[in-house]
């Protein structure tokens, strides 16, 4: 396509946009709000998973002896199993100091019994992601309590992400539709607007796609129009909920995934689905201008 | 090309520019087979006008006329150049801001007509182009028609059924009846369907 047809491209795409205004907006506003929910989706769910994930790596496991077994004894045990990194005695004692300087030595000497800080281990793992099948070594072994790690939130984390994942698939494919139906209309009214300029362009010797392309450089224009407001949009707001969701968890604070991706996904997803509409609605005008 | 109505006058032009496919047999344009070139190469060589005028009624005379160069991606500069000489030749140039709500009958037909020689065609197909028009535009119709065909060696192909119009070009007149033509003339007289049914 030369410059110049571009150009008048361009020029008939804009005037068709300022011909159909109701139908341009309602548009815009839904394929807008879709990338919203799409770009939030995504987000959501790349953080999740992230969080998941940190949790999962940072597991400590805790391990108790039962009673009447030696801590030291069970750390000899406990080392030599596979997939332990190491292994750290935490004595009940030094638990009972860690504590003194917040609660004070006398209220916790009164509030406990002698006996109430156990010795323990902290165990470090070679690999985060066999904890079950490490935990459950442990808990075979003879001598211990209780076991206790972290990896059971992880696991419910894990669960809503992917059920987040799921229910926003179908949200977001039913929103896609709906977005698709949306430009489709738009580019159908145009279709019908522009019956005698399809007409004359048939006449003058345009090819199918040459009168095809005003249509798709409309369509495309209102994609992109809808992605950068979303863009924009999802850049205020993902700085918002940033803000929320670090006043919530502070640990995330240097965890959250950035949304520039995201907003990169919405801006090339918009003229996309602005395209599909405008491709379906000229097949119209193909058909008007074979 | 002349003939009553039915007899097949449309459906040959369709069939030059295209807009039909013949069943069987070849549609030639010089030495051209039309089966062999594709349908919108073959009119960007032609310009071709209807009774009704189809213009474009939120855009001005000159606009309209422009627009026919313009869907071909002409550089403005040219649109502008080519634009300003159809109008002087269509008769429009004092009246090229006006919109088509704005024209008589007569001269938003000279405005379609512009529109489809903008593009400089070597093969003009009108379909009864002067149905809705009274004598005087006729005329200035047909001397369009005849000025063009002169500065630009452009053959016109015009089917009418208006009796009084074929005679005054006194050009080659073909005759169709039921789809087939009947007599080829050059400078031929036809004296219309009444008298030639009678006879």
């Amino acid at each position: 396509m030369s410059m110049w047809a571009i150009f008048y491209r361009l020029r008939e795409a804009r005037e068709g946009i300022a011909r159909n205004t109701w139908a341009s907006i309602a548009t815009v506003v839904l394929l807008t709000l879709t990338l919203l929910m799409f770009g939030g989706f995504l987000w959501l769910n790349a953080n999740l998973a992230q969080v998941a994930n940190l949790l999962e790596r940072q597991v400590q496991v805790r391990v108790f002896p039962a009673e009447g077994t030696p801590a030291e004894t069970l750390l000899t045990r406990v080392e030599v199993l596979p997939g332990i990194r190491g292994v750290e005695l935490l004595e009940g004692e030094s638990a009972y100091e860690r504590l003194a300087p917040v609660f004070g030595r006398n209220t916790l000497m009164n509030a406990l019994p002698a006996d109430a800080f156990s010795d323990s281990l902290s165990v470090e793992l070679l690999d985060p992601e066999l904890a079950n099948e490490t935990v459950e070594l442990i808990r075979d072994l003879d001598g211990v309590g209780d076991v206790i790690w972290g990896q059971g939130f992880a696991q419910v984390l894990y669960r809503i992400s992917n059920s987040i994942q799921k229910g926003g698939i179908i949200f977001i494919i039913g929103f896609f539709i709906a977005a698709l139906l949306m430009s489709l209309t738009a580019m159908q009214l145009a279709v019908l607007n522009r019956e005698v300029e399809i007409q004359i362009q048939h006449w003058v010797g345009v090819g199918p796609w040459g009168i095809r392309s005003q249509f798709l450089i409309e369509a495309f224009l209102l994609g992109l129009f809808s992605s950068i407001l979303a863009g924009a949009s999802f850049l205020y707001l993902g700085e918002v909920i940033q803000k929320i969701i670090i006043s919530l968890l502070p640990f995330m604070s240097s965890q959250l995934s950035s949304p520039k991706l995201v907003i990169g996904v919405v801006l090339i997803t918009g003229p996309i689905l602005g395209l599909l509409g405008g491709g379906l609605a000229s097949q119209r005008a193909i058909g008007k201008g074979r | 090309m002349v003939g009553a109505s039915g007899m097949g006058k449309t459906t040959l032009l369709k069939l030059l520019y295209k807009e039909e496919i013949p069943d069987n047999g070849q549609v030639l344009i010089g030495d051209m087979d039309t089966a062999r070139i594709h349908g919108s190469k073959l009119r960007r060589s032609m310009g071709i006008i209807f009774q009704s005028f189809r213009l474009l009624e939120k855009k001005s005379a000159y606009e309209n006329i422009a627009y026919g160069a313009e869907v071909l991606a002409m550089p403005p500069p040219e649109v502008r150049r080519r634009t300003k000489e159809i109008l002087e030749l269509v008769g429009l140039e004092n009246k090229s801001h006006r919109l088509p709500s704005e024209l008589s009958g007569g001269e938003q037909q000279r405005v379609a007509i512009g529109r489809a020689l903008i593009n400089e065609p070597k093969l003009i197909i009108a379909d009864e182009p002067t149905g809705d028009l009274d004598p005087e535009n006729t005329d200035r119709v047909l001397g369009i028609f005849d000025r063009f065909h002169k500065e630009h060696k452009a053959t016109v192909l015009f089917a009418t059924h208006a009796v009084d119009v074929v005679n005054r070009l006194g050009r080659r007149v073909i005759r169709l009846e039921d789809g087939k033509v009947i007599s080829d003339a050059t400078g031929g007289y036809w004296a219309g369907e009444k008298k030639e049914s009678a006879s």
